[in-house]
């Protein structure tokens, strides 16, 4: 198969002589493009196809076994215990038209599995990206990205050979587009780990305020994301120690606290890190800022021979969505979920409600989180009433969430409920 | 029953079968003969046409895994091709994951 095409420019002279042979050369090797070219295209169009489908299949196996994985689960919980460990429990709809009727419901974010204020999309914007005419992604000129590397890591080494896409394709929202940084060293008993920083344009908007700050680590649950902070500084030195880098948790929410972790923005309190990242999304008070600082660290490495001669290790980590968002959100929301107890059990009472919501201080929560527990009057009967129906097959849990005055915008990310 | 496989089914060979011959065809101008002008339009014709296929053929293999790639990674509207299974997209099991693990986290 050749790299190069067959033809080959020929420079005529004007009206000069040509002979038969150049001309024969010419045509046949047009002739063998044109040959070579429709079959490439057939065979990658043939072998897409086929890829395509088989990775559809394992993505379909591999589905299947996580949906066993939460069944088993949720059996596991312990009696009396249920817990959200689906978006399948929301169950809205069933109350269509009655008193219970959803009208506002919460914003589901299936990327982060959150459930947030309904969001005003008309008026919500990204502070990266726009949408140029053509209907895709793009990102501004003024929009700069700086990556810092951390001293003691294996990027320090001035020899270390390093391969990255484009930081930019983290930022364009594409299906496949991925920033993956791979650092190539002689051995794998270190870590990797870097600050990426950016300017937030204010070319593309009119605003300088921020609430939403969403990341999802490449590879998937295989980077530590251990800090994520803003600066508000006019015109920011986009470097780690020449501006004022302040934690999104800037006040110290949920100190000490494991359970947290994973849903707070790090970087605050030592502790926080998260580890084996999973996508994240963090919702903050509108906050002015003027860039970004993103810490992430890669503890393993990819083994290989290079040129089948010494063994290397590659460090690969990056990111393969990054936005950071104005959002608009209305004043309150709500959703249901549908509560079934285990193993045939039947539910009487609930006797406590614990919302996983992390980004309101937890002296706050009962100002931005309420709840109503439905019943149905007898069983499987389509009527429903606030009043508790002893030995019920199934209850449902009616959840309100409201902005409250401190401008937090509540996100839950689960919860736990406990029932005699 | 019984399947038999011989080299035949070698994905190189079968793809083989599906070779694609260009519209353009090759005129010869014989040992300092001349070409006519219609036969040199002719060819430079079918190879315009050749080429704009071409391209055409280009684009939809970009769409293609565009196509395929928004259906991998967060369409949500992906089958398996051909049959009418429906395949949640990374973006769906990422965030299940995400979901089961936090619920192991609270149960412990």
């Amino acid at each position: 198969m050749p790299e190069n095409p067959y033809s080959k420019q020929h420079n005529q002279q004007f009206r000069g002589p040509s002979d038969s042979g150049a001309f024969n050369e010419t045509s046949e090797n047009n002739y063998r493009d044109l040959v070579y070219l429709y079959n490439k295209a057939n065979e990658i169009d043939v072998d897409m196809s086929a890829k395509y489908s088989a990775v559809m299949k394992d993505t379909y196996s591999l589905s299947q076994e996580i949906e066993a994985i939460r069944l088993e689960l949720a059996s596991l919980s312990p009696s009396s215990e249920v817990h959200y460990t689906s978006p399948s429990q929301k169950d809205d709809s069933r109350f269509d038209g009655g008193s219970y009727e959803v009208t506002a419901p919460l914003s589901f974010d299936g990327r982060f599995g959150t459930y947030g204020l309904p969001k005003i999309d008309a008026f919500s914007i990204s502070r990266l990206t726009f949408t140029n005419a053509e209907g895709d992604s793009d990102v501004p000129a003024s929009l700069n990205m700086v990556v810092e590397v951390e001293g003691a890591s294996v990027e320090a080494d001035a020899d270390v050979e390093v391969s990255t896409s484009s930081i930019y394709e983290a930022v364009i929202n594409k299906a496949g587009s991925v920033w993956e940084r791979n650092v190539i060293v002689d051995d794998n008993s270190s870590y990797a780990q870097l600050d990426l920083m950016l300017n937030l344009p204010v070319d593309l908007t009119s605003t300088d305020n921020i609430n939403t700050v969403e990341l999802i680590p490449f590879p998937m649950y295989g980077i530590d994301v251990l800090g994520v902070y803003l600066s508000s500084e006019v015109s920011p030195n986009l470097s780690r120690t020449g501006t004022t880098w302040v934690p999104l948790n800037k006040n110290d929410n949920y100190l000490n606290d494991p359970e947290a972790v994973g849903s707070l923005p790090p970087g605050a309190w030592s502790g926080d890190e998260i580890l084996s990242s999973a996508p994240l999304s963090f919702v903050i008070p509108n906050e002015k800022a003027t860039a970004i600082r993103i810490t992430l660290r890669q503890n393993s490495a990819y083994n290989t021979t290079k040129n089948g001669v010494t063994p290397k290790a590659i460090y690969s980590y990056g990111l393969s969505h990054l936005d950071v968002r104005y959002d608009r959100f209305e004043e309150s929301g709500k959703v249901i979920f549908k509560l079934e107890p285990k193993d045939a059990e039947t539910i009487s009472s609930i006797d406590s409600v614990t919302p996983y919501i992390y980004n309101v201080e937890q002296a706050a929560l009962n100002n931005v989180f309420s709840y109503r527990v439905i019943w149905e009057t007898s069983n499987d009967s389509g009527t429903y009433t606030l009043t508790s129906v002893p030995s019920s097959s199934k209850a449902w849990l009616e959840v309100t969430l409201v902005k409250d005055s401190e401008g937090n915008f509540p996100v839950l990310n689960g919860f736990k409920i406990t029932y005699s | 029953m019984t399947d038999t496989y011989t080299g035949e089914i070698n994905p190189a060979f079968a793809r083989s079968k599906n070779l694609i011959e260009p519209l353009y065809q090759r005129s010869r101008s014989g040992y300092r003969s001349p070409v006519s002008s219609e036969s040199m339009n002719l060819e430079s014709g079918l190879k315009t046409v050749d080429i704009e296929k071409l391209y055409g053929l280009y684009l939809d293999l970009k769409t293609k895994l565009q196509y395929q790639l928004d259906n991998i990674y967060n369409d949500g509207m992906n089958d398996i091709p051909g049959l009418s299974t429906p395949v949640e997209t990374l973006a769906q099991q990422r965030q299940k994951l995400s979901t089961i693990r936090k619920a192991i986290g609270k149960m412990k």
